[in-house]
């Protein structure tokens, strides 16, 4: 008996080393860090701030629409104060943070050598760009634009640099959120490669395109125009939508492919508070009416139901949920408004008519966009941004920035024959934070 | 670190075994010591109450022989003073003080009508007699099993015992919480809820339907923290340990025989209250007029239609005119959806259960061999059909070796029945009319997801028929079990001396289960989805499908394997004045789960074949134009526990009055991700009991037995999904088919084990002549370091907005009786009672915070449970109720005054609290049973009360945007506010638009929609017939036939209202009419 049991404790201890799972893991190896970083889901898909687009002016509600909701999303699209709680955007974005997080935690013990250099810079790189793409999606949303005057003095969002989550939540300066970006995105630059494995993995070319952003979002021009142009020297397709393998017919319910060859960078909008859907939103009429009809855009992005038009021109291959990746079109975009606003009119007109060109009936006489006054050109080249980007969430950072230059513009909303106006220095801008948030947090609300 | 202390873990285990063998060793010396010997003899005459039948007769040292044919008896004595004892089957035992030894003694045999008295107790380890366990054990016999009938041994528990609770309506998403029985109250929040199932001393994993209660020969509950300890770690909750029949040394060949039918009624579906169809048609009618619907209309691709909302549409069209889209109305007002669907789809219930066995026994060989078939027919058309073999045999080899062996057998299969109430919806929604045949008979459509306009021509007419026929439907597309299972044990046991022995255990279990999703080509499941993907050429009208054509075959195998092993020393051994029963073990247990599924298609099992679908590229769904996959259906999964289990029991019994007991366990398991300290967990337990009634002092002669027990000790719990290091799960990602970790919780390193401690003090009685027996005892529970989520900043991670930790402690207390009473006899009839009474009230005592209103989280329908310093676990709190103002608004209470500013209400509510109004326990603070049984001659009629008082239940109130959005709707909506005045007669709020939820919400958590729920109701009726047969000279020995009624319902409630208080939201439990015979020969 005793034999026995000395036999059976002896062997215990391997008796109970096996794996309970065979699906767990404890994260160690490389290619379990790199599985942390490929979760889609948590990364990409539907993952992007969507309060912003449903409080920005490219779309409104019918009444009947604006009736049949609860008042919780009433009071989003009247621009009150709301009790949002778990889940949410910040939800979402923090935990795409973590994920990154937890790669560089999880990746300190693991050494770099000759034999894993390129995984290793690959999963550091890739770490590194999805923390600042999410930060800086969750500033865009959360906090008041970049204002270098102020800039220190603005709360900015919390700033999360660990996986430890015992470490309490501050928020830190707009400045610091957006030094931080950069900073994670040029340490980034250096170890991503050239061309991504799948376009839901950041590469060199989603750097420079999220670096252009940046900038861009901050109004360093000088900047922006530098990155987006690294950006399209590596990647400057774009579709004609006169007739590419990844369009469908424009007047299918859905025309356009997922991971088309415009794409850069592969994400989606959260859909956890939308107002402006396809089923529920209506595109603004007046945007609508700028489309040219030669536009291929008027029908390959909206669809008219009972006279107004809806949104189906997404890059995810589906009505309801938005792409919010990085793409070419956005780039020039980007390169076309900086050199418009760095006075380089030619080369911004340039750009803008390349993209247009890629959009206009060929059956039609092409009338390109002209000017010789920088103001004019780069509010013809803001509008085609609007024009091409729309349901991106990037109008709503655009209002901001456009303020923040003095273009005074103020969005209203008729609601039940009342007109509601958001004036261009409010403090909305800045959305609320989740009340749940600040209860546990006690960081101060917007 | 961790190997360091491992090894201590293993020299402590070493030490405490060798010491245990040398005490053993002890024992047998010092039990080798001879008496001196004093040549008496004690003689007597026995004289029973009814037929005579040998009796035993032994004394407490050695002594034993039996009496004559005329009951006199003599036997000799070797010491003074002894103790006689008569014991003789189905007589109560008596026990008489031999002083002089010189005494003729008369004793009269009374007869054990009670049974209870189960000579020993098993506790899955090892067995015991009564007055060596200090914890708390109910016994239930087979006779009690058999007072409810059914195919599950679980429900037959209910109300044969105390201690044991059905949670009714509870809704708890914890790990192992299946069976829905608690045994006094629950010692944990977010853990583990089930009781530990341990059939032949061993754990039971599968499913608990695969035993047949009719092969069960006695069930004994381990209620507290002595009993328990045994079994562990998992024991926390209580122990229910089964054992199955077996044969017996020295018996003759029997056969038995059984059968039984039970019959259900049909639902009582008319007592959901349901909104009446001509009110929710002009609810819709009210809606489609406010646009509320335009959005579906008009947005492609084209969302169901209600078939109401359809009619208005065609008259706002010009495609009806308005008389005709009225006179269709009108039509539709007539519709009950819960006549449609008792027409269609109920039946009546039907359970057939067939048994036949033999057993029998020589001198060193016993078995038994019996099979048994349950024929199922569900209330939906189900059906199922279960097997069952069981064989059990016992074999002396030798005189030193016996053999136990075992082997349980079952084969189940069954197939999935039709829809059930309110499973069907349109576009989302419920109806109240809904139809499932037209006029002529024949199966109507219902639109389910899409209007049938829309689906019927958007591909032309060339896709297959997208029609949906409910009444079609579930005959060409179900689900098929099929399960069989191995339970088989072999015990091997060698008596190195008379009290000791060694035994080997292993018991090894297989289930095997294949579930199969079939729809065949023609039902709506295979045809949507090959419609769904497939294209078509506008110019050509070619239609390319990328589903192939044929049935879906959705296919999952799982299989359970496991197996313990299990090496016990087993000692029992009486000397002189002492007594001991004592055991050491070590025990390996594995678990081991598989499954893996796969989805065929253009499936046909006659011919068998199958075609390859593509799950790699994405296809257009045609309808939504988004771009999908085909769902492969692949599936796999491999999951293994371990275990590693080291325990000692030791009971000490001095001068059979004394017993002193305590048992010790370490548990391992393999945690993923745990370090070696976490995996292992020491518990204890130990208890002292007194036979006060053996006492020289005890003078009370009508109180002949009095015991008096109490036991304390420690049981554990730990979350196998909380680990040390974060844990990832492998998978692949969809979109890029790159392999995934997915970070499934973040890691908590400071979370401890919970701990659960139980203190038991009880008493066991027996008045004179044993009219009345029973048991009552106290018990005082407290719950350390509990989980629980607990709020936290989710910026530090996403993924929830609550982090498991250690929060809480709670504290309960409870009584438990049960009294056993003959209240009449004469002649040939006879009337007893068994009566059970439980007191629990456990409450939160700790928890992370108080500083928010915690009455707050209280409000709702007190279905979880809910951590609330001061407060039961499940408990119910709700807004004060200021009634309806003059426009029908609900209202409540801000700063003390009626309020409608409903936002503000529920932030007073989160803050102060002042708002709302704590009710009571949502789960029955008293409960029990009383069984009153009557024998006359033959017949014997037995009925079952049970109670449940001193708790609350939420109605579901109506909720306007419920109503809208997913069609549900309450009668209630007849009853709301109208007009002006209406305030004065009714609190059901008015119809306002838009809806406002947060008003709903406030309505719904209201007091007005809180009940007490106190309710006694009639469990059942039996009437049986014993067959007289002994002067017959047939082969028969005993026949019963027997019938009785079960859940005839509520017969006292203390709410007025016309409701059954546990199933207010719910259909009831059926009525059963059961009829069976049974017998041996």
């Amino acid at each position: 008996m005793l034999l026995l049991v000395v036999i059976v404790t002896g062997s215990c201890k391997k008796y109970l080393d096996l794996k309970s799972n065979a699906k767990l893991v404890t994260p160690h190896t490389l290619a379990d860090i790199q599985g942390i970083l490929d979760d889609g889901e948590l990364l990409n898909l539907k993952t992007t701030p969507s309060m912003n687009e449903s409080s920005a002016d490219d779309f409104f509600l019918l009444p009947a629409t604006f009736n049949s909701l609860p008042v919780s999303f009433q009071a989003i699209y009247r621009w009150q104060p709301n009790d949002t709680r778990f889940p949410n955007d910040w939800s979402l974005g923090y935990q795409a943070v973590f994920n990154a997080n937890l790669s560089l935690d999880l990746l300190e013990n693991v050494e770099r050598n000759s034999a894993n250099n390129m995984q290793w810079d690959n999963i550091k790189g890739s770490a590194l760009f999805y923390r600042a793409f999410h930060t800086l999606n969750l500033t865009m949303q959360y906090a008041k634009v970049y204002n270098e005057a102020t800039a220190d003095a603005d709360l900015g969002i919390v700033l999360r640099l660990s996986s430890d989550f015992n470490v309490p939540s501050v928020r830190s300066s707009v400045r610091n959120c957006y030094q931080k970006v950069i900073s994670d995105l040029r340490a980034a630059l250096e170890l991503l490669p050239v061309y991504p494995v799948h376009l839901m993995r950041p590469s060199k070319g989603a750097v420079n395109a999220l670096l252009a952003r940046t900038y861009l979002f901050m109004g360093k021009y000088q900047e922006a125009k530098f990155y987006s142009d690294e950006a399209l020297k590596i990647n400057s397709t774009l579709m004609d939508y006169n007739g590419d393998a990844f369009i469908g017919a424009l007047t299918a319910a859905i025309p356009f492919k997922k991971l088309n060859p415009e794409t850069i960078f592969y994400a989606e909008m959260g859909q956890i508070q939308v107002l402006h859907t396809a089923t529920r939103g209506r595109i603004d009429t007046t945007l609508y009416a700028d489309y040219a009809n030669a536009d291929l855009r008027k029908t390959g992005f909206f669809n008219l139901v009972s006279g107004y038009p809806q949104y189906k021109g997404s890059y995810t291959g589906a009505t309801s949920v938005f792409f919010t990746g990085l793409a070419t079109d956005e780039l020039f975009l980007i390169r076309a408004e900086c050199n418009a606003y760095l006075g380089e009119l030619t080369a911004a007109l340039s750009d803008v008519n390349t993209l247009l060109k890629n959009r206009w009936n060929r059956s039609v006489v092409f009338v390109p966009v002209l000017g010789t006054n920088r103001e004019d050109v780069l509010s013809k080249i803001r509008l085609e941004r609007r024009k091409e980007l729309l349901m991106r969430g990037l109008r709503w950072i655009d209002l901001k920035r456009y303020n923040r230059e003095g273009a005074n513009i103020v969005i209203s909303r008729k609601i039940n024959n009342q007109l509601i106006t958001l004036p261009p220095n409010s403090s909305y801008f800045a959305l609320p934070i989740p009340s749940d948030i600040i209860e546990e947090s006690g960081i101060a609300q917007n | 670190m961790g190997n360091l202390n491992f090894s201590t873990h293993e020299k402590k285990w070493d030490i405490l075994l060798a010491s245990s063998a040398i005490l053993i060793l002890l024992f047998s010396f010092m039990g080798t010591y001879a008496q001196p010997a004093i040549p008496l003899v004690v003689k007597g005459n026995i004289v029973f109450s009814d037929v005579k039948v040998q009796a035993t007769l032994s004394t407490k040292l050695n002594g034993r022989a039996n009496s004559d044919e005329n009951g006199k008896f003599s036997l000799p004595i070797t010491k003074l003073p002894d103790t006689l004892i008569v014991t003789a089957i189905g007589y109560r035992t008596e026990r008489l003080a031999i002083i002089t030894g010189k005494e003729e003694f008369n004793v009269e045999l009374i007869m054990d009508v009670f049974e209870l008295k189960s000579v020993e107790i098993n506790t899955g380890y090892q067995t015991l007699k009564p007055n060596e366990i200090n914890g708390s054990v109910s016994v239930i016999s087979s006779d009690k099993l058999n007072a409810r009938g059914g195919s599950n041994i679980l429900d037959r528990l209910l109300g044969q015992t105390s201690g044991l609770l059905m949670n009714i309506g509870k809704s708890e998403s914890n790990v192992m919480n299946k069976t829905g029985l608690s045994i006094r109250g629950a010692g944990t929040f977010n853990g583990p809820l089930d009781p530990l199932i341990v059939l032949d001393g061993f754990i039971y994993e599968g499913d608990i339907d695969n035993i047949n209660p009719n092969d069960i020969e006695g069930v004994y509950i381990l209620k507290d923290a002595a009993a328990a300890s045994i079994w562990g770690a998992r024991a926390g909750n209580g122990v229910i340990v089964l054992t199955s029949k077996k044969g017996k040394f020295n018996q003759k060949t029997e056969i038995t025989f059984s059968a039984s039918q039970l019959i259900a009624s049909l639902p009582d579906l008319y007592a959901v209250p349901q909104m009446s169809s001509a009110d929710f048609i002009e609810f819709e009618r009210d809606m489609f007029s406010r646009g509320y619907y335009n959005d579906r209309i008009n947005s492609t691709p084209y969302l169901a239609l209600s078939p109401a909302v359809e009619l208005l549409l065609k008259q706002r069209r010009g495609l009806v005119s308005a008389v005709q889209m009225e006179d269709g109305l009108s039509q539709l007002k007539e519709i009950d959806s819960r006549k449609s669907y008792l027409d269609e789809f109920y039946t009546h219930a039907l359970t057939a259960q067939y048994s036949l066995g033999i057993r029998g026994g020589g001198e060193n060989y016993s078995y038994l061999l019996s099979g048994s078939f349950d024929k199922l027919k569900g209330g939906t058309k189900s059906s199922s059909k279960k097997m069952n073999i069981n064989l059990s045999q016992s074999l002396n080899i030798t005189k030193k070796l016996s053999l136990n062996t075992k082997i349980y057998f079952t084969n189940l299969n069954s197939r999935s029945g039709g829809p059930t109430y309110n499973s069907i919806n349109v576009g989302g929604r419920l109806l109240p009319y809904l139809f499932f045949r037209d006029a002529d008979g024949n199966p109507s459509v219902i639109q389910t997801s899409y209007r049938s306009e829309y689906t019927d021509t958007v591909a032309i007419g060339k896709f297959l028929n997208w029609k949906y026929y409910p009444a079609e439907e579930y005959k060409h597309s179900g689900t098929a079990v099929s399960s069989q299972e191995i339970f088989a044990n072999a015990n091997l046991v060698y008596k190195i001396f008379d009290f000791l022995n060694v035994s080997a255990a292993y018991q090894y279990q297989f289930q095997y289960s294949k579930n199969e999703l079939y729809s065949d080509e023609n039902s709506y499941a295979a045809r949507n989805l090959i419609n769904t993907f497939s294209e078509i050429n506008r110019i050509t009208k070619v239609v390319t499908r990328a589903v192939p054509l044929g049935g879906i075959s959705n296919q999952s195998v799982n299989d359970l394997n496991s197996y313990t092993l299990r090496g016990q020393l087993n000692l029992d051994k009486t000397f002189a004045k002492h007594r001991i029963n004592a055991i050491v073990g070590i025990e390996m247990r594995e678990l081991r789960s598989k499954s893996n599924g796969n989805t065929r298609y253009g499936y046909y099992p006659d011919p068998l074949s199958y075609t390859d679908a593509d799950y790699v590229n994405a296809y257009r769904n045609f309808l939504s134009g988004s771009q999908q996959k085909i769902p492969s259906g692949i599936s796999l999964s491999d999951t293994r526990s371990r275990f590693l289990s080291k325990y000692a029991n030791l009971a000490y019994t001095f001068l059979d009055k004394y017993t002193a007991s305590v048992s010790l366990r370490e548990d391992g398991s393999n945690i993923f991700g745990a370090s070696t300290n976490d995996r292992f967990k020491p518990l204890w337990s130990a208890g002292l009991g007194w036979l006060l009634s053996g006492e020289e002092f005890y003078k009370l002669a009508w109180l002949p037995k009095l015991r008096l027990k109490a036991s304390f000790g420690y049981s554990g719990n730990i979350d196998l999904s909380r680990t040390a290091l974060s844990v990832g799960v492998y998978s692949t990602n969809d979109l890029s088919s790159l392999p995934i970790t997915r970070i499934s919780g973040i890691n908590n390193p400071s979370l401890r084990w919970e701990q659960l401690s139980q203190l038991s003090i009880g008493t066991e009685f027996e008045f004179k002549g044993a009219r009345l027996t029973g048991s009552i005892s106290y018990f005082q529970k407290r719950g350390k370091d509990l989980y629980g989520p607990a709020p936290y900043d989710y910026t530090s991670w996403g993924g929830s907005n609550v982090l498991v930790r250690n929060v809480a402690d709670m504290a309960s207390k409870g009584i438990e009786a049960d009294v056993h009473s003959l209240n009449f006899i004469s002649g040939q009839f006879k009337w007893s009672t068994d009566a059970y009474f439980n007191f629990n009230n456990s409450k939160t005592v700790r928890y992370y915070t108080s500083s928010s209103s915690s009455l707050f989280s209280l409000v709702g329908n007190g279905n979880s449970i809910t951590p609330v310093i001061g407060k039961p676990l499940y408990a119910i709190a709700a807004y004060k109720w200021a009634g309806l103002d003059a426009a029908g608004n609900p209202m409540g209470y801000l700063n003390g005054m009626p309020s409608i500013d409903y936002l503000a209400i529920s932030k007073e509510g989160s803050t102060t609290g002042n708002n709302i109004v704590y009710l009571g326990s949502a789960s029955p603070l008293y409960y029990g049973s009383m069984i009153n049984n009557f024998h006359w001659k033959q017949f014997g009629l037995s009925f079952n009360l049970s109670y449940r008082i001193g708790y609350y239940a939420r109605r579901e109130a109506l909720s306007y945007s419920s109503l809208m959005d997913f069609g549900k709707g309450n009668s209630d909506y007849a009853l709301r506010w109208q007009k002006p005045g209406d305030e004065q007669i009714t609190n059901v709020p008015s119809f306002v638009y838009p809806v406002n939820t947060a008003r709903d919400g406030f309505y719904a958590n209201s007091e007005v929609n809180v009940i007490k729920a106190d309710n006694i109701r009639l469990d059942y009726i039996n009437l049986s017939y014993k067959f007289d047969l002994k002067f017959k000279s047939m082969a028969l020995r005993n026949v019963e036939i027997y019938t009785g009624i079960q859940n005839l319902g509520v017969i006292w409630k203390a709410t007025k209202l016309d409701v059954d208080p546990d199933y207010l939201n719910t259909i009831k439990p059926v009525k059963n009419f059961l009829f069976g015979i049974r017998g041996a020969f």
